[in-house]
């Protein structure tokens, strides 16, 4: 039995529909990837599953357990590490803790010894004593997963847990998720980060504008684009993306080229070959090229195959 | 630790290691207290907490014996503590005294009062031959305190004096009157029996209250601990303060729900396995014991500066927890109807300062209009306010209870609309 499975699972916000029956599953064990940019819906569906939000149409199971019917079971088995960092900032990190842990019901030496447990896991134990206020972006991080971990969950949401933070910690954060999955706990994972998809999850869904437009491992997802490489031209003025980008797209042997920022994302069977003729129309537009990025296919290329847009868009 | 318990020890941590909500919980209205006990103070010769020695000049018109046990009570030991009396045959003078605000009050004795005490006829047996006349018709006589309005508390403690000894007199001489007709009715004594008689019973009647009942009872009400009987604005200013910062600070706890909410800690109680009842509780609970705590320190802090006598602790204790109630129930409202905790903040502060107007926080309750009084019903200010100046007025318990009710009912159906509303928003 899948620890997760959803059924045509839909939010509906007024006349906005967030996310539209959505069916996926994820096994025990697991680390899952839920990708898309902002805005696709993956807090919205993270937020049904962990009974924030009840669900419009559909339902979700959590270790069999609806999550409309019995959310205060489905609860207990669950722990969340939130977007936003949902801390007491004038309470220390031990005091944070054992109001988390007392709100799962913890007490006594069994809580003591959780806190100890995470601090430690979460290398926190020399500032336990200090208020949260007093740290830094990172630590406060490290911090909000730590709370989610406390009562030793069968299963962890979390809810793009780097971003805002210096690269050091988001690989501090990276490597915890990977321990604590092979530690038997199952994770699943939201991010708009691609590498962080690629790195973290055996399975990854694709979501955006609500719908899961694609699932699988890497493999199975990059082989729907084909062998692709992605090339990434970083341009100094952004206005002159979507020139050059429309130019792009009249070479034959480009399938896809889009902005995002200040780069010019192309999808190509042979970035090599193409790459003499993207400089030469960037020099008749007088557009400056200040870098160029080749990789092979990955899960960028795959979102924008199947939507037509980079996944920074 | 349940849940509730939990989430309420959380809030008292928060609220008492926030350095800016504890000025405006404890030294904010304390210092506004302060300010108006200077202010008033300035202007008054007096503060309940110096009442004792209150000069008061007496004038005695008065030829008769009777006139002599008014001013020998005020000479009496039992009432040397709280008065220093002195004695001015001129009117006018003692009139100038009050004036000059030399003296409290000035006592003055009518020419007559003996005569009004101790009628003539009755004195010299002179009884008329129709029975049905009053054989003990009297001329009215009125002892006059000319108060000194700038010791309102002094000068009614003068009246007070005054309106006991002539309670006793009227008393003394009613008894009499009704005995001896009695007495005559019955062929008990004869008519000519009666004035000796009579002036015995009346003598007995007169003297007895003074000598002992009177002077006794005096002593317990005004000696060493003067009991407040009339309004005062220092004694007022106590708990209008304490009401008015409560419902600042009561009004954050609130707005701490919406602030919970944009910091996201809400969202992450709601996906633990508690109820979003049990977290609103125990939020409630916390906002209460805070208020609770917040009204202790400055009722009992106001009331050791002014030497505040309430008329029932018991009344106290329960009209604070049902003012701190009430105002949780408001602000659960302001919250529940709010989107963000500026708006809250807003939303507040407005129906805190109108409420405070409109009940008389800002200026004695008795000086609004009736209209406004009964109006402003529908704010735990104005139920606190006539509460609590019911007990500081010496009121016991059944004083306050209407007020009590009152404002436990309005927590309730406050609690209860903006529970509704936050179980359809949380859950």
């Amino acid at each position: 039995m899948p620890l997760i499975e959803t059924k045509d699972l839909v939010k509906k916000f007024d006349n906005f529909t967030a996310v539209k029956k959505i069916n996926f599953h994820i096994q025990q064990g697991e680390i899952f990837g839920l990708l898309g940019p902002n805005g696709a819906g993956k807090t919205t569906t993270i937020s049904m599953l962990s009974t924030l939000l009840k669900p419009s149409n559909g339902d979700a199971f959590i270790s069999g357990h609806s999550v409309v019917e019995e959310p205060l079971l489905v609860r207990q088995i669950i722990g969340v590490v939130p977007q936003e960092i949902a801390l007491y900032d004038d309470l220390t990190a031990e005091e944070n803790l054992k109001f988390w842990g007392r709100m799962y019901r913890m007490s006594g030496k069994e809580l003591t010894r959780q806190i100890e447990k995470v601090l430690e896991q979460i290398g926190l134990t020399d500032r336990k004593k200090d208020r949260v206020e007093t740290y830094s972006g990172g630590m406060k991080r490290r911090l909000n997963i730590g709370v989610g971990l406390l009562h030793q969950p069968q299963l962890l949401f979390m809810d793009e847990p780097t971003v805002g933070i210096d690269p050091q910690s988001r690989r501090k954060i990276l490597d915890t998720v990977i321990e604590l999955n092979q530690q038997g706990l199952t994770v699943l994972y939201t991010t708009h980060y691609m590498e962080e998809a690629q790195e973290l999850s055996h399975r990854v869904g694709i979501i955006d504008h609500g719908e899961m437009i694609a699932i699988g491992n890497q493999q199975e997802l990059t082989e729907m684009v084909g062998e692709y490489d992605t090339m990434r031209l970083h341009i100094q003025a952004q206005e002159d993306g979507q020139q050059l980008a429309a130019r792009l797209k009249e070479i034959p042997e480009i399938i896809e080229a889009s902005t995002a920022d200040h780069e010019i994302v192309i999808i190509t069977p042979t970035a090599e070959d193409v790459l003499p003729t993207v400089i030469n129309i960037a020099n008749q537009l007088n557009i400056k090229i200040r870098s160029i990025d080749i990789q092979e296919p990955n899960l960028e290329a795959v979102f924008l195959h199947l939507t037509g847009r980079a996944l920074r868009d | 630790m349940p849940p509730v318990l939990n989430i309420t020890w959380k809030e008292l941590l928060l609220n008492f290691r926030d350095r800016s909500g504890l000025i405006l919980m404890f030294i904010a209205p304390f210092a506004l207290i302060l300010v108006i006990g200077a202010a008033f103070g300035g202007f008054s010769s007096e503060t309940s907490a110096t009442i004792g020695q209150i000069p008061v000049v007496l004038v005695n018109h008065d030829q008769g014996e009777f006139s002599t046990y008014v001013i020998d009570a005020f000479y009496s030991e039992d009432l040397s503590d709280l008065v220093s009396p002195s004695l001015n045959s001129d009117e006018s003078q003692a009139r100038l005294a009050v004036d000059n605000d030399q003296a409290a009050a000035a006592v003055i004795i009518p020419a007559n009062f003996s005569e009004s005490i101790y009628p003539k006829a009755l004195q010299n047996g002179e009884f008329p031959n129709n029975s049905n006349d009053n054989p003990f018709q009297r001329e009215t006589s009125t002892i006059e305190v000319y108060r000194n309005p700038s010791r309102v508390i002094s000068s009614g403690i003068i009246r007070s004096i005054v309106d006991t000894i002539l309670d006793r007199f009227v008393s003394g001489g009613l008894t009499t009157e009704i005995n001896i007709l009695q007495m005559i009715q019955f062929g008990l004594i004869t008519l000519d029996q009666a004035p000796e008689i009579g002036e015995k019973l009346g003598r007995e009647a007169a003297n007895n209250p003074i000598e002992n009942d009177w002077v006794s009872l005096k002593t317990e009400n005004f000696s060493s601990e003067p009991q407040q009987t009339e309004f005062d604005w220092l004694t007022y200013s106590v708990p209008s303060m304490a009401i008015l910062y409560l419902m600042f600070t009561i009004n954050a706890a609130g707005r701490s729900i919406l602030t919970e909410k944009n910091q996201g800690t809400l969202s992450r109680m709601l996906v633990t396995p508690t109820t979003a009842t049990h977290i609103i509780g125990g939020k409630m609970l916390g906002a209460i014991l805070t208020g609770v705590l917040q009204m202790t320190v400055i009722l009992l802090g106001g009331t050791l500066l002014y030497s505040i006598q309430w008329g029932s602790y018991f009344g106290l204790i329960l009209l604070t927890l049902a003012i701190v109630a009430a105002a949780t129930g408001w602000s659960m409202i302001i919250a529940a109807f709010s989107q963000t905790p500026g708006q809250a903040s807003a939303i507040g502060t407005a129906i805190t300062l109108t409420f405070a107007a409109a009940a008389g926080n800002f200026l004695p309750r008795g000086a609004l209009p009736e209209w406004l009084q009964n109006a402003s019903l529908i704010t735990p200010n104005g139920w606190g306010l006539e509460g609590y100046t019911n007990l500081s007025l010496g009121n016991g318990f059944e004083s306050v209870l209407p007020a009590i009710i009152a404002l436990f009912i309005m927590a309730l159906v406050l609690f209860l609309i903006s529970s509704l509303i936050f179980r359809r928003q949380y859950q």
